[in-house]
C-alpha cells in the first residue's frame, strides 16, 4: 500500500510540475491581481484533522492546497482522489468564516456539484484543489473533515 | 455570484433527512441477508427472458431496467456466465453512494470484453499492452490516466478549447437555412447532421484537423465511412456484450463484422493523428489536446484520440437531440433559457469564451434536467472496491455492480413530478432552490458517474453541447410538429429514432 501511495504521489507531483509552468502561472496572475508573482514564496499551512490534531507545513504561493498535501507528503488518507480534476470530493476543507470570506475566487459551478457531494458539509466548506495559495493566507489553518468510508462495510 | 455563495450557506443549515439515513444507518444494515439471497433470475432462466414470448424480449434498456425494477425491487443479480463474474443491478441511490465512497483510487470498471478482446489479443502490435481507459485496470489505468487528466479534464485546461468549438458550433447553425425548406423543417436526417457535428467538434480536439463534415458542398466519404463505423461498433457491441460470451469459442460473422470495424476505427484515427503530428513543430509550445498528450506520450496521445472518436460521438449528439428535444416541447423554458442566451451572446453570434461560460445556471439546469428525464447511458458500472452492504444483502469485494440511474432518475420517490421538465429543481440560488433536491441523495443523479473514474470526456461533451444550444437558441426558435414523443433505439447508449419533428423558425 505504501509502494502504491507514492507511486501516486509522485504521478501527481511531476503534473503539478508541468502545469505550473503553462496555464498556471497565467491563472495566477489573471486571478489574483499579483502584478510580479513571486512563486517561490513560502507560507505557512496548518491542516487540522477530525481528531484535533494539527499538520503544519511550509506552501508555495501559487499552489492549491491540494498541491500542499501532495507535495510535502501530509498524511491524509483518501485525500484528493481524482487529482484535482474536479470529479470527487475528496479534498473537502472547512474553513473559518473570516478566512473564507477573503478567498479571491468563489467556487465555480463545478465545484459547487461536487460540494453537493462531500461528507459533513459546511457552508464554509470549499475543495482544496481549487484554492490557490496567495501571500496573505500565510498562517491559514484549515479543518479536514473525518471520512466514514469505513462505516458502510459489512 | 453572492447569490450563489449565499445559497450554499443556505443548503447547509438544512439537514437532509434521506442523505443522513444513508450514513451506513440502515437496520438492513445492521443485519444483512448472504449474498446468495440476493434475487434474480437463474442462470438458467436469463436467455430465456430475451427470448420471443419472454419478458425483456424486443424490449429496449430504459423498459428493461423498470421491468426488471417491478419484478425484483431495488437490487438483483444477473449470474455470470461461462465463467464470467456476477453482475449486480442496483436502482438504490444509496448503494450508489456507498459503492462511490468505496472505490478507492484505482476505480475498477469491466469495459466491454470484445473491445478489450481486440485491442489485447488481436492486435497487441499496435497497442503494446495499452488498453486505455476503457479497458484497463489498476496501476495501468491509474498510468493511461494520470497522463491525461491534467489535459482533458482539468477545467482551467480544457476550456483553452472553447474558441475551437465555439467556431463549428458558428458554422453549424449558420449552415442550418440550407438544410431547412420554407417552413423551417429540416430536408434531410438532422440527427446525421448533429452526428456530423459531433465528429468535427471531436475530430478537431483529437485529430487537431477540421475533417469538413459541416462543408455540404463537398463529400468527406472517408469520414462518413467513419461514422457508419461508428454505428456499427455501438451496435454490434450491443448484441454482443448481451449475451453470453460464445465468441470466445466461437467467432460468429458479427463477431468478425465487429473486428474489422475496429480496424478500420483504428485505421481512420492513426493516419489522420499522424499527418496531424509531423507537422507539428517539437520546439514551440503544445496548444492542442493532441499535441499536449503527444508531449506526454505519443502511443498515449493516439489511443487516446481514437478512444475520444469512439466514445465521444454517439454519446455527445445523443446528448444533444434530446436536450434541444425538451426544449422544443417546453416553449416556456426555451424562452426562459433564450433570455440567458442573450446574456453572453448579445449579437447573433457573439464569440464565446471561458469567461462567458463560466456562470450559466439555467442552462447547465437544462441540460441535467433533460439527462434526467432521458439519460443516454444505463448506468455506471463499477467492482465493489471492499465488502459492502447494498440494499440489505452483503455484495462481496470485487462484484460487478451496476448503479442502475435510469429507473432512479425517473421515479416520484426522487423527483417530485418526475414526469415534467422542471430545470428549476436544479438551480441553488435561494429564491428558487428546491426543496425536495436538498432532501434528495445527491448521488441519485450522476450521468457522468464520480470520482477517479469519472467520464473522461465530461468536460468536453458539456461544452460541446453548451456552445450550440447557446447559438441555436439565440438565432432560432425551435419546436417539435408531432404529437408522437421522441423514441430512441437501445445500443450500447440510447439513440434518438431518425423520426426528428423538429422545427427552426429564424428570430
Amino acid at each position: 500500500m505504501q509502494s502504491v501511495k507514492l507511486v501516486q504521489n509522485l504521478a501527481r507531483f511531476s503534473f503539478s510540475r508541468t502545469l505550473k509552468s503553462t496555464s498556471n502561472l497565467k491563472g495566477v496572475q489573471r486571478n489574483f491581481s499579483i502584478s510580479h508573482p513571486r512563486l517561490n514564496e513560502q507560507i505557512t499551512v496548518t491542516f487540522v484533522r477530525a481528531s484535533g490534531e494539527k499538520l503544519t507545513t511550509k506552501a508555495k504561493v501559487g499552489d492549491n492546497l491540494l498541491d500542499v498535501v501532495v507535495n510535502n507528503n501530509i498524511d491524509l488518507d483518501g485525500f484528493g482522489a481524482c487529482e484535482g480534476t474536479l470529479t470527487c470530493s475528496t479534498c473537502h476543507l472547512i474553513f473559518k468564516p473570516a478566512d473564507y470570506e477573503r478567498l479571491p475566487d468563489k467556487p465555480g459551478d463545478e465545484e459547487l456539484d461536487m460540494l453537493d457531494l462531500a461528507y459533513d458539509l459546511t457552508d464554509t466548506s470549499r475543495l482544496g484543489c481549487q484554492v490557490i495559495l496567495t501571500k496573505d493566507m500565510d498562517g491559514l489553518e484549515v479543518k479536514v473533515p473525518a471520512t466514514v468510508n469505513d462505516a458502510r462495510s459489512a | 455570484m453572492k447569490k450563489l455563495f449565499l445559497s450554499k450557506s443556505a443548503l447547509c443549515v438544512y439537514v437532509p433527512p434521506r442523505y443522513l439515513s444513508s450514513i451506513g444507518q440502515n437496520k438492513s444494515d445492521l443485519a444483512p441477508l448472504p449474498y446468495d439471497r440476493v434475487p434474480g433470475p437463474s442462470k438458467w432462466t436469463l436467455p430465456f427472458m430475451f427470448f420471443p414470448g419472454g419478458k425483456l424480449h424486443n424490449v429496449d434498456l430504459m423498459g428493461m431496467h423498470s421491468i426488471l425494477r417491478v419484478s425484483y425491487g431495488d437490487i438483483l443479480v444477473f449470474k455470470g456466465y461461462l465463467g464470467e463474474r456476477d453482475t449486480v443491478i442496483t436502482y438504490n441511490p444509496e448503494d450508489f453512494e456507498k459503492v462511490y465512497r468505496t472505490e478507492g483510487i484505482w476505480p475498477e470498471r469491466i469495459g466491454l470484453m470484445s473491445f478489450d478482446h481486440y485491442r489485447k489479443k488481436v492486435r497487441p502490435d499496435f497497442f503494446q499492452g495499452l488498453g486505455g481507459l476503457v479497458s484497463d485496470q489498476g496501476k495501468s489505468w491509474a498510468d493511461f490516466r494520470g497522463k491525461v487528466n491534467p489535459i482533458l479534464m482539468k477545467t482551467e485546461t480544457i476550456r483553452q478549447n472553447i474558441p475551437k468549438i465555439e467556431k463549428i458550433a458558428t458554422e453549424f447553425v449558420q449552415k442550418l437555412p440550407n438544410l431547412l425548406d420554407t417552413t423551417g423543417k429540416p430536408t434531410v436526417s438532422f440527427n446525421q447532421e448533429v452526428k456530423k457535428w459531433s465528429v468535427e467538434q471531436i475530430g478537431v480536439l483529437a485529430l487537431n484537423k477540421r475533417l469538413g463534415l459541416l462543408d455540404s458542398t463537398k463529400e468527406n466519404k472517408e469520414a462518413l465511412e467513419f461514422i457508419k463505423c461508428m454505428n456499427d461498433f455501438f451496435d454490434i457491441s450491443y448484441e454482443i456484450e448481451m449475451r453470453p460470451p460464445t465468441w470466445k469459442y466461437y467467432e460468429s460473422s458479427r463477431f468478425k463484422r465487429l473486428m474489422k470495424v475496429f480496424d478500420q476505427i483504428t485505421e481512420f484515427t492513426t493516419k489522420h493523428i499522424e499527418q496531424a503530428l509531423t507537422n507539428v513543430d517539437p520546439k514551440t509550445e503544445a496548444v492542442s489536446i493532441l499535441e499536449k498528450l503527444d508531449k506526454v506520450d505519443r502511443k498515449v496521445a493516439i489511443i487516446m484520440a481514437n478512444d475520444m472518436l469512439m466514445a465521444g460521438v454517439d454519446t455527445t449528439s445523443s446528448a444533444f437531440v434530446t436536450v434541444l428535444y425538451h426544449l422544443a416541447i417546453n416553449q416556456e423554458k426555451q424562452s426562459k433559457l433564450r433570455e440567458e442566451c442573450y446574456k453572453v451572446s448579445p449579437d447573433t453570434f457573439t464569440e464565446l469564451n471561458a469567461d462567458k461560460l463560466r456562470n450559466l445556471p439555467y442552462l447547465r439546469a437544462c441540460i441535467k434536467e433533460a439527462l434526467r428525464i432521458t439519460p443516454i447511458t444505463p448506468g455506471n458500472f463499477r467492482m465493489a472496491g471492499q465488502d459492502l452492504v447494498l440494499s440489505g444483502y452483503k455484495i462481496p469485494k470485487g462484484t460487478g455492480v451496476l448503479m442502475c440511474v435510469m429507473a432512479a432518475s425517473n421515479s416520484e420517490d426522487f423527483f417530485p413530478q418526475a414526469h415534467d421538465y422542471l430545470p428549476e429543481r436544479w438551480l441553488k440560488s435561494r429564491d428558487d432552490a428546491c426543496p425536495h433536491m436538498k432532501a434528495n441523495n445527491p448521488f441519485v443523479y450522476l450521468p457522468f458517474g464520480f470520482g477517479p473514474r469519472t467520464c473522461i470526456g465530461k468536460r468536453i461533451a458539456e461544452m460541446e453541447i453548451e456552445c450550440l444550444i447557446i447559438k441555436l437558441l439565440r438565432n432560432y426558435k425551435v419546436s417539435w410538429e408531432s404529437n408522437k414523443p421522441i423514441r430512441y433505439r437501445s445500443n450500447l447508449i440510447l439513440v434518438p429514432d431518425e423520426n426528428l419533428y423538429f422545427k427552426f423558425v429564424k428570430i
